[in-house]
């Protein structure tokens, strides 16, 4: 299938009420030409709303879509070219595989010819030629959804949508399927709009991520800097697991700051550039389960040491899960990969728990504001 | 601003779909609204049309009579007496021969679902007159007890019109509380029975509270059909006077009748069927809960003694129900002499039945082409009020439901006051029974179709357009090819309805539109009851037919009657 030069989305301002609610909120997105761009966040946030928003299924109350410079507001759903994919498949049941994937290209009166040629490559491409006259009920649910990507990619539309497309499929196949997904992407250069609540399927098959939380965008960055510099403490914790305390800013200079904890502890960390904070100012802090050290004896230069007592330890194969309590209360999760033996650091011991300084993660407000706001 | 709103206006409502939706509208306003408020305001007008109450002239007046006058009165009285009794018998059966029916192996079930859809596809009154066959005066049970000395209680009477309202009404009860009973988990009464509850003790104390909102439903069922229905209590009532037979004959008098009165008639018995309706939905709201159904209770092991005596309830329960339709379709192949049947067995009475081709001809017109007016007409409706919420679609919804609650010799009282005359002279036409049936039966498709669209979801419309169709052709090219089965099963429900549609045509019909249920009644007011008993069989088989490809090609069960 050729490559079509691809579309760059700009979302401006949109702002979607439904009565009652405000389901998205003054968000404004830029994703670029040919990018794989995930809206990521948890059900009820309003991500499937600005995607059905972009497909032109519901109408923002303020704000404007551009397709390149086109300004797409009053443009309606059938005329919007977008290649939508469903979380439930949506493939038309009285048709055949190829009267599905057909189905686009007779709407756009697609010569004969090059319809065959078209269709064919397309289902080549999802791997289902040999099944262009099967009905949908002969299908599984993976070969089901193929369909559909095929049908939405043989339009060559300006912009692929695709709502939680994996979700209805068992763990084994949506973790191949996605593999899948982002290679046909990369081949086909569609700018890509993907929609997911599961946040291991968007830091893998994404170029950027825009984490959404209650209809607002908190948010936009590559995978990595989503889960290691998460700007908020909400972010951090859909975005991934870990141990989130509070604390308040003693001292910083240009590249470092201090952080003293209620029982006094003081944790140094790097100094994101960006990140607007004074002393005496109460912080979140938090890291990663598997970024924290256990340290049998504690050498003096190592830093940010904080003394636990393990109360629940659990062992997942690849690696063993400490729940573990400081003695001043704060409840912390910490991971020790690739044990080989049993007996060390059991239920009820002590421990010592280093954090490295680059791998703290500092979120401007107090956990408690933030929560409250 | 103002021309955003506006073109938001347009957007909304007038596309392909808006026009259905305001399409639909009229069509209610004019053979719903319009009708029920012309009965209102006929209620109220004095002889000279006008609404002034005087010293002597009251616009409440014939409210006023038939609350005063034990006359007219009493019927209200009766027709709470006979049609409460018979609803409470109604579930007295329905609920245990339901309950056994699904819990209990009891041999031959398909025999007991025949049984049960013939009672349904036989026309209300069939039943009471079926009863006279075999124990009016010269019945034949009453003829074969008289031999051994033994004396019946009269069948006359409202003690008839209980037991034939009881005996074609258990049905809704039993299959409410079938279905019921589907959505109720095995595991509820396995944890009953685990936590030291006898089986009886888990019945009365888990499955039947659970099932209640279903049983309610079907109580309601039976009340409201047996309220409007007429034709038994003039068969069988002798004198006993109940208020829908008032209706009738307050509105078809041969010494010229009274639409005023045969109004507010109409309205008692609206209010009554619509009290009914509105106490049990709030009743059921109230008493239903959200059921998760993994496994639905399966079949329980009893001894073979229980076994026989369960069995045997069961069909002498459904059998007796089924005795009438037998009869019926018995008779019509023996000889008859006025209400005599004479043993011998022939075909003549369907060639000497003179008036059956005719009837029959009508009924075919009319039944088809009113399905096909609620087929074409309601599909659109139940694709509106599903796909299309809006504040217009949400009354479209309300009021395509509305006619659920009307009983048949109301809306026909109410479309022959406002069509019959001046300006639309519709009386004794066909097209008159017509729009009569269709806006009766149109729930039929808008349910049908409704329900299948919500099962469907948006999602292959969605998709279609995505790709590019706009939404008026992905209707035909996405979602009709989809829910064909949907309609084709209402256009089927809706035929078999329309066949045995008796209350409403007595008011309308004329000598040129007399359908096959009109015939039979004439039959069996005029003591033929051996041309009653062929035009009936012919009747019932005309019905049975759409019923028969329903449930063979549909797959449906006799859950779809209901």
């Amino acid at each position: 299938m050729d490559t079509v030069s691809s579309t760059r989305l700009r979302i401006e301002n949109i702002t979607i009420k439904f009565p009652g609610v405000v389901a998205v909120d003054n968000v404004s997105i830029v994703v670029k030409p040919g990018e794989f761009f995930t809206l990521l966040g948890p059900s009820g946030c309003g991500k499937t709303t600005l995607l059905r928003t972009i497909a032109g299924f519901c109408n923002q109350n303020e704000g404007h879509i551009y397709f390149n410079d086109r300004l797409v507001d009053s443009l309606p759903a059938h005329q919007r070219d977008t290649g939508m994919v469903f979380q439930n498949y949506a493939v038309f049941p009285h048709l055949t595989v190829w009267q599905n994937v057909a189905y686009g290209l007779r709407a756009r009166r697609v010569p004969k010819q090059e319809m065959s040629d078209r269709v064919n490559e397309a289902l080549r491409l999802v791997d289902l030629n040999g099944y262009e006259d099967r009905k949908p009920s002969q299908l599984s649910g993976g070969q089901q959804q193929r369909v559909v990507v095929a049908r939405a990619a043989v339009v060559r539309p300006q912009i692929l949508l695709m709502d939680e497309p994996l979700a209805n499929l068992d763990a084994k196949l949506r973790v191949r399927l996605r593999e899948e997904l982002r290679e046909l992407q990369q081949q086909l250069g569609i700018t890509t709009i993907y929609v997911t609540h599961d946040q291991d399927e968007a830091l893998s098959i994404s170029d950027r991520i825009a984490v959404m939380l209650m209809g607002k965008v908190k948010q936009i960055g590559s995978p990595m800097e989503i889960y290691r510099h998460p700007v908020t403490r909400s972010v951090a914790e859909f975005v991934g697991e870990g141990t989130f305390f509070n604390g308040v800013v003693r001292q910083m200079n240009d590249d470092e700051i201090t952080i003293e904890l209620k029982d006094g502890t003081s944790l140094v960390a790097d100094l994101i550039s960006g990140l607007v904070i004074t002393e005496g100012q109460s912080v979140g802090i938090g890291f990663r389960p598997q970024d924290a050290k256990i340290v049998i004896n504690p050498v003096p230069d190592l830093e940010n040491i904080l003394i636990g007592t393990v109360f629940q330890k659990m062992y997942f194969g690849g690696l063993v899960r400490y729940k573990v309590e400081t003695s001043s209360g704060i409840p912390m999760q910490v991971e020790e990969y690739a044990p080989i033996k049993e007996g060390s650091n059991a239920e009820k011991d002590s421990i010592n728990i280093s954090i490295p300084r680059d791998r703290l993660m500092v979120f401007p407000f107090g956990v408690e504001a933030e929560i409250e706001s | 601003m103002i021309q955003r709103r506006l073109q938001n206006l347009r957007d909304r409502y007038f596309d392909f779909w808006g026009l259905v939706s305001i399409v639909s509208i009229v069509i209610i306003a004019v053979l719903l609204i319009f009708p029920l408020t012309r009965l209102v305001l006929a209620s109220f007008m004095t002889q000279d049309g006008t609404f002034t109450s005087t010293d002597n002239f009251s616009i409440i007046e014939t409210y006023i009579e038939f609350f005063s006058e034990r006359f007219y009165y009493e019927t209200l009285l009766n027709s709470f007496y006979v049609c409460i009794l018979a609803t409470i018998f109604s579930v007295i059966i329905g609920v245990p021969v339901a309950y056994l029916v699904s819990r209990i192996a009891i041999p031959g079930k398909i025999f007991i679902r025949v049984a049960i859809v013939l009672t349904f596809v036989s026309p209300p009154f069939i039943g009471a007159y079926a009863w006279i066959l075999l124990l009016g005066r010269n019945g034949v049970i009453t003829g074969w007890l008289q031999i051994i000395g033994f004396t019946l209680p009269s069948l006359y009477g409202w003690g008839g019109i209980v037991l034939v309202f009881t005996l074609q009404s258990f049905p809704f009860v039993f299959l409410m509380m079938l279905s019921g009973l589907r959505s109720v988990d095995q595991s509820l009464e396995d944890a009953g029975i685990n936590m030291g509850r006898s089986p009886f003790g888990v019945f009365w104390t888990v499955i039947l509270p659970l099932v209640i909102p279903s049983i309610s439903t079907g109580a309601l069922l039976v009340f409201v059909t047996t309220f409007s229905d007429f034709g038994t209590p003039m068969i069988i009532g002798e004198g006993y006077r109940v208020l829908a037979s008032l209706v009738y004959g307050e509105f078809i008098n041969e010494f010229g009748g009274n639409p005023r009165l045969a109004s507010t008639l109409s309205i008692l018995m609206l209010t009554v069927t619509f009290g009914a309706l509105l106490i049990q939905r709030q009743f059921a709201r109230r008493a239903s809960f959200d059921q998760e159904t993994v496994t639905p209770l399966g079949l329980r092991k009893i001894s073979t003694t229980k076994m026989v005596i369960a069995t045997l309830i069961v069909y002498a329960i459904v059998f007796t129900a089924f005795l009438p339709t037998l009869t019926v379709v018995v008779s019509s192949f023996l000889e008859t002499r006025g209400p005599l049947l004479i043993g011998e067995f022939t075909f003549d009475g369907y060639l000497t039945a003179t008036r059956l081709p005719v009837s029959f001809r009508n009924s075919l017109v009319l039944v088809l082409a009113s399905t096909a007016l609620c087929v074409a007409i309601g599909t659109l409706i139940g694709y509106v009020v599903v796909r299309r919420k809006n504040r217009i679609t949400a009354i479209i919804d309300t009021m395509s439901m509305t006619p659920y609650a009307v009983a048949g010799v109301v809306m026909g009282v109410s479309i022959s006051i406002s069509f019959g005359g001046y300006p639309f002279f519709l009386s004794g036409t066909s097209l008159i029974l017509i729009l009569s049936y269709f806006i009766r039966r149109l729930p039929y498709t808008v349910r049908s179709v409704s329900g299948f669209l919500y099962q469907m979801g948006p999602q292959t419309e969605e998709a279609s357009i995505n790709l590019g169709v706009p939404p008026g052709s992905t209707f035909f090219q996405v979602t009709l090819p989809q829910i064909t089965p949907a309609v084709l099963s209402g256009a089927l429900l809706t035929m078999a309805t329309i066949a045995r549609e008796f209350s409403s045509t007595v008011i309308l019909y004329s000598g040129r539109t007399r359908t096959l249920p009109v015939e039979v009644f004439a039959q069996v007011l005029q003591g033929n009851f051996g041309d009653a008993s062929v035009v009936g069989t012919v009747l019932i088989a005309f019905t049975l037919v759409p019923i028969v490809v329903l449930f063979k090609v549909f797959g449906k069960n006799e859950q779809a009657l209901l």
